[in-house]
């Protein structure tokens, strides 16, 4: 039987794996909801045992005693059951409350380690946002999983109870074919009556079941891809406060408006309206079933009451038993069905959870990492040999046959133009990418065969388009939660934050942004910037990388931040890159990119000398305007 | 209680109201549910006593079979009906949900005026109305659903107090006391869980930022680089910590309200036997009765319990309908720059109207457009003149503290139309608060602003922005095709036609330079922006980004352009011809530019030099530069490097 093309077998081996990296997302949950779907499936026999013995006993031998014994058992059990359940419930409600944030930051915390071409790819976004998609628009995936294990053990266990009743009742049945009651034909009859109305109602909700289920399915399938503008719109431009400008003086509204609903919010409803309609018609052919089941159950029963077979008391116990083992059967066809869809979203959470992770250092040594000053002090020496790169999936070359040798303690200047692949030579050097062909040497070891950790701690970047998180300003410029307070403390007066840093109240402790912390502080553009170069100067590593690290600077804090680089960082190798072409003088060399290839190289004044140059043009474009 | 009455009925209005506007038919659905699921309740325990009497007096079997196949047929119709309007309400509720309060939800963040906007009473206010039409499960869409249930639970309270009466009232007064006791226990703990909202909203604020923040390509350069994992995690585990907390104590006050249920049912249950089985036995009852009002009980109980918690249920949705409705109800009167939010005044309507006499009388030939100030002004540069204007941003701490922040002070400015000003100072000087009171963001708090003589306060707020196109600093794309990026107001309704739309679109591409990137792309003009959103879409290098914000910026057309910072991402030779093309782009227009690039500022007719928000100098370049003030000291800081090469080379 082969459903979304895999075998039952195969559908269940997906399940049972989603189970274990269910225990990972939420430890325990699942067992708590077991037991407690048990418990919630067993209370509602306690019942209609205990009230048909009561009756028993009311039309029968009236015996107090027995009778008080009833009573007291119904009522006690269920008491307890209720209280166990009450305990599970506060359990299973605190986990249930965070489900939904835990899976979304365990998906985060895949992105942290996954390596940086990956996270850039859009197959990966895409399939992040089927897997976060999938569980917040219909708690499809873990969070269908762990509603369809609650239906499964409740009616498993009902069907179980349901199932001892009946055999009760067939018990009855015989015996009253035995006695002479009814006919050996109409007992037959009857037994084979209840199981074929067990069988063509379970099968007879599967089918429809099946088709409602599909339905949503495919809903959700889209919904990803909806979503995505949903929440574009509603999370971060709307909310914006520079984007709120462009709104208002743009009049961005009606466009809005009838994007977000064309795209999203008309597609998502018209979805809603097939899959209500679907499942409306799957209720209603529910609510035939089991009138039509009730019908002939309750006339079943009462012909044997009326014959004697079972005792009045009985009627309604049986009536009870063979409605819900109908019921727990058509459940279970039903979830059946609804899980085998939900497979499609657990494979996908597999497939982001299985993607290829970058090499850490094994835990030892990176317990042995945080002194940011073991990067050593020593200067490093960086070689380009041949290095071309093109980004995976593009034809067009970004880098083309780079060589470059970059002295220790050398301060190089990388200029070009827009688009020139300046950037793309930074990334390579940070092994966010892996060059195409030809290699990137660090003191004549290729940086791809150090450890990942032991690289990255000599390397220190500024990036143009640089992230804070809204933590404290001192985590922030360590990195870390432990940090060196007076360390922290010099690199952001090295950085020039030092009067800002004065007037807050917590000082180095407090949060950047209100995004996390209610009290925390805004950084201007300048002032953002100069945190993440206070971040590069604490790590202390040998090599620093700036990306345009003046771009949103006045000039006195250009010239300063400048200054401030070159006398901090003496022995350090530097690799810049800026379009304030007069920040390169101070260089010791610099290297002109252009279409990717390597042009020009040299001090500013050879440079300066080869007058029909790319790099004499581009200083004569900024120069002529300040003399 | 009272003012809780009043809200609540404001509420059930405000939604019905809205439910009626979107689909008129669907108001009575609630009321249809409610009934039939009364009905089915009294049936299902009827069955079972009318099947038992007549086993119990020895029925013929036709009469059984007979009554059997009535009622059931009876049963399944009405539940046929109840689940297919079941499914027309929550069918209803989230289509009303995705076509409607989403789309109010984001109007009114468009609408909202922007100074309210950015305060922390605007941000709470929008976040919490954002809650409350998020998910498709929980907050205003199950308001029907709830209300469904509350109206549900009323019936068949009165229905099966109606029954139990009959056996005894006593009973009945019992089960009340129980339910009074239950209810108050369980408003308590609904109270306290409600205090717990705002923490809950706090620490799922956290948890959202981890989770959503942290992933992005952006922030996954620096994460690798200076390997923050451990970081990262850490804080995501206190911040998970914190959650259990607050989730933990919210399921302890549920706690003790359920197991007063649960000893609640013990006591009922056991009672309900007891005076039943002693009514048996005093002959007074058939077994039938027996099953019948054993059930009533237990179903009365039920209902109670429903109740207190549909009850409970209601008001948690009800609370989310507070809240979007005091977001939707946020200054609604903004449309003139007169009032203030939260403020008393009148809308300054009057005043408008008397300039639009005056403008209707100096104008022969006006269209109906033309008669209010911003739309005449539209075709021809205009002046402004700032007398006294201050601006304070009020900066609240945790505890809801208010400390001023002056940021503009005392700032006397006219500016001629047609005039090409330039904005200079260091970070934090209130250049970008300035820009934002010239374009009507914000108001300020003392002084006036006129243009072409008019005041502020006399225009349309949407008039006066339209005298306004601007490049800001931090401006974004939406993930729609270039031309409709560029060309925003296609979707006006007396906008132009196609043609002259894309005739106008291409010549603004032409002027910012980037003609070249849109016919390299092989949609061209249809190509969509923002990658991450839109399947298929391009994503815009910074130097090209702003050359198309400076492509809509100037398409726009409006008299007044400002920008903020345009060259900032370019590289030299694209700043250039930005710079030499400057005249050509602010033709006809006032302009205001802002640079730290002090070269920008030689082609203003006019420099101000910013400092702690006020203006300390005021000139052209050579003016400046020779009363050896604070630009002249900027300049020198500048151009030192660039200076030095020309002595060298000469």
């Amino acid at each position: 039987m082969k459903k979304n093309g895999r075998t039952v077998k195969e559908d269940i081996l997906i399940i049972m794996r989603g189970i274990r990296e269910f225990n990972k997302i939420l430890p325990g949950q699942m067992l708590f909801q077991a037991i407690k779907s048990v418990i919630a499936a067993l209370t509602p026999y306690i019942a209609v045992v205990m009230s048909a013995m009561i009756l028993n006993e009311l039309v029968g031998a009236q015996n107090k005693i027995r009778l008080m014994t009833c009573i007291l058992i119904s009522i006690g059990a269920t008491l307890l059951f209720s209280g166990i359940g009450c305990f599970l419930d506060a359990k299973i409600s605190v986990g249930y409350n965070r489900l939904f944030s835990t899976h979304e930051i365990r998906l985060t915390d895949k992105a942290y380690r996954i390596p940086f071409f990956l996270l850039e790819s859009d197959s990966m976004r895409r399939l992040r946002e089927q897997v976060s998609g999938s569980i917040g628009l219909t708690g499809g995936g873990m969070a269908s999983l762990y509603w369809d294990v609650d239906v499964v053990v409740k009616n498993v266990c009902s069907a179980f109870a349901a199932s001892l009743l009946g055999l009760n009742f067939m018990g009855q049945v015989i015996a009253g074919v035995r006695n002479g009651k009814i006919g050996g034909g109409v007992g037959a009859a009857i037994l084979i009556l209840i199981g074929v109305l067990i069988a063509g109602c379970s099968c007879f909700t599967c089918k429809t079941a099946s088709k409602r289920f599909d339905v949503s399915f495919d809903v959700f399938e889209h919904g990803a891809k909806y979503k995505r503008y949903g929440e574009f719109y509603t999370l971060s431009y709307l909310p914006d406060e520079d984007m709120a400008m462009d709104i208002r003086i743009f009049r961005q509204k009606k466009l809005i408006l009838e994007e977000s609903q064309k795209k999203c919010y008309r597609l998502l409803a018209q979805g809603k309206v097939k899959e209500m309609r679907a499942a409306g018609k799957l209720d209603v052919s529910k609510a035939v079933c089991a009138g039509l089941c009730g019908m002939a159950v309750y006339g079943v029963v009462g012909f044997l009451a009326i014959r004697d077979v079972i005792g009045i008391g009985n009627v309604v116990m049986m009536d009870s038993a063979v409605t819900m083992l109908i019921a727990a059967f058509s459940e279970l066809a039903m979830i059946f069905t609804d899980l085998r869809n939900n497979n499609v979203h657990l494979l996908n959470y597999f497939r982001y959870m299985d993607m290829e992770e970058e090499k850490t250092e094994t835990e030892k040594e990176e317990t042995a990492a945080p002194s940011p000053r073991s990067g050593g002090d020593q200067p490093c020496e960086i070689v380009f040999e041949k290095v071309s790169f093109q980004y995976p999936g593009s034809r067009t070359m970004v880098l083309q046959d780079i060589n470059l040798r970059v002295l220790p303690g050398e301060k190089l200047a990388i200029v070009g133009e827009n688009g020139s692949g300046k950037t793309t030579l930074i990334k390579l050097l940070c092994r966010l990418y892996r060059p195409t062909s030809g290699q990137i040497l660090l003191n004549g070891v290729d940086i791809w065969n150090y450890p990942y950790e032991q690289y990255i701690r000599k390397i220190a970047t500024v990036f143009q388009d640089f992230s804070l998180f809204a933590f404290s300003i001192a985590e922030n410029v360590a990195a870390s939660r432990e940090y060196d307070g007076e360390k922290v403390y010099e690199a952001l007066c090295r950085a020039g934050l030092q009067k800002k840093i004065h007037k807050l109240s917590k000082g180095i402790r407090q949060a950047i942004s209100h995004d996390y912390e209610e009290d925390g502080m805004d950084l201007s553009g300048g002032e953002a910037q100069k945190a993440a170069i206070a971040r590069a100067i604490y790590k202390a590593a040998p090599v620093v990388i700036l990306d345009e690290p003046t771009a949103a600077l006045d000039p006195y804090a250009e010239k300063e931040i400048h200054e401030r680089f070159f006398e901090n960082l003496a022995n350090e190798t530097m690799l810049s890159i800026s379009h304030r072409l007069s920040s390169c003088r101070l260089c010791d060399r610099i290297i002109v990119l252009h279409g990717g290839r390597l042009v020009q190289q040299g001090s500013h004044r050879e440079l300066l000398r080869e007058t029909d140059g790319k790099y004499a043009r581009l200083w004569e474009m900024q120069a002529q305007y300040y003399c | 209680m009272k003012k809780n009455i009043k809200s609540i009925t404001d509420n059930f209005l405000y939604l019905f109201h809205e439910l009626y506007l979107f689909r008129r038919s669907n108001v009575i659905l609630p009321f249809l549910e409610s009934a039939s699921w009364i009905f089915l309740s009294l049936i299902t325990i009827w069955i079972p006593k009318m099947i038992l009497d007549l086993i119990e007096n020895g029925a013929d079997l036709n009469e059984l079979f007979l009554r059997i196949a009535v009622t059931s047929a009876v049963l399944l119709i009405v539940s046929a009906i109840r689940a297919i309007v079941c499914n027309g309400i929550e069918s209803c509720s989230q289509v009303f949900l995705f076509t409607r309060l989403k789309a109010k939800w984001e109007e009114k963040m468009m609408d909202l005026d922007y100074e309210l906007f950015t305060s922390r009473s605007g941000k709470i206010s929008a976040e919490k109305a954002r809650n409350a039409i998020s998910s498709p499960n929980a907050g205003v869409v199950t308001y029907m659903r709830k209300a469904t249930d509350l109206l549900e639970c009323l019936g068949g309270f009165l229905a099966f107090s109606t029954i139990i009466s009959m056996l005894h009232p006593l009973i009945l007064i019992l089960l009340f006391l129980m339910f009074g006791i239950e209810l108050r226990y369980g408003s308590r703990s609904e109270m306290r869980k409600h205090l717990l909202q705002e923490e809950r909203a706090q620490v799922n604020r956290k948890l959202n930022y981890i989770a959503y923040n942290t992933r992005g390509i952006r922030e996954g350069k620096d994460i690798r680089i200076y390997s923050m994992v451990p970081w990262l995690r850490g804080i995501a585990n206190l911040a998970v910590t914190d959650k259990d907390k607050v989730e933990e104590r919210a399921a302890r006050y549920d706690l003790g309200k359920m197991l007063l249920n649960g000893i609640f049912i013990f006591l009922r249950n056991g009672c309900a036997y007891a005076y039943l089985v002693c009514q048996y036995f005093y002959g007074s009852m058939t077994i039938g009765d027996f099953t019948l009002y054993f059930s009533a009980i237990t179903s009365l109980g039920t209902f109670l319990g429903k109740l207190s918690q549909g009850y409970s249920d209601f008001m948690e949705a009800d609370h989310y309908v507070t809240d979007f409705r005091q977001f939707m109800n946020l200054n609604c009167t903004s449309n003139c720059f007169g009032v203030m939010s939260y403020d008393k005044r009148p809308p300054a309507i009057f005043p408008v109207r008397k300039e639009r006499e005056k403008m209707t009388n100096l104008r022969i030939n006006s269209d109906k457009n033309t008669n209010k100030p911003g739309v005449a002004m539209l075709k021809k540069p205009v002046s402004f003149t700032w007398e006294k204007v201050s601006f304070s941003y009020w900066q609240e701490d945790g505890e809801g503290r208010k400390t001023e922040i002056p940021v503009l002070k005392n700032i006397n400015l006219t500016v001629k139309a047609g005039e090409k000003l330039a904005i200079v100072g260091e970070n934090g000087a209130g250049k970008t608060t300035f820009v934002k009171l010239l374009c009507g963001l914000l108001r300020p708090q003392e002084g006036r602003i006129f243009v072409n003589d008019t005041e502020l306060t006399d225009f349309e707020q949407e008039d006066y922005r339209s005298l306004f196109s601007a490049v800001f600093q931090k401006s974004g794309v939406l993930p729609v095709s270039i031309r409709d990026n560029i060309a925003l107001n296609i979707w006006e309704e007396d906008g132009p036609a196609e043609q002259e739309v894309l005739k106008a679109v291409w010549r603004c591409i032409r002027l910012a330079n980037l003609e070249e990137k849109v016919r390299s792309l092989p949609e061209g003009l249809d190509t969509h922006l923002v990658k991450r959103i839109a399947e298929h879409g391009t994503e815009l290098s910074g130097g090209e980004l702003q050359r198309l914000l400076l492509a809509r910026a100037l398409y726009k057309d409006a008299p007044v352009l400002i920008l903020d910072e345009p060259t900032a991402a370019l590289d030299p030779i694209a700043e250039n011809e930005i710079y030499q093309a400057y005249h050509k782009l602010t033709e006809g227009k006032t302009s205001v530019f802002i640079s730290h690039r002090l070269a920008s500022t030689r082609f203003c007719d006019r420099i101000l030099v910013m400092e702690n928000g006020e203006i300390v100098e005021s000139g052209t370049h050579d003016e400046l530069m020779a009363r050896r003030g604070r630009y002249a000291e900027m300049f020198e800081v500048q151009s030192r490097y660039y200076r030095e090469q020309e002595v060298c080379i000469g």
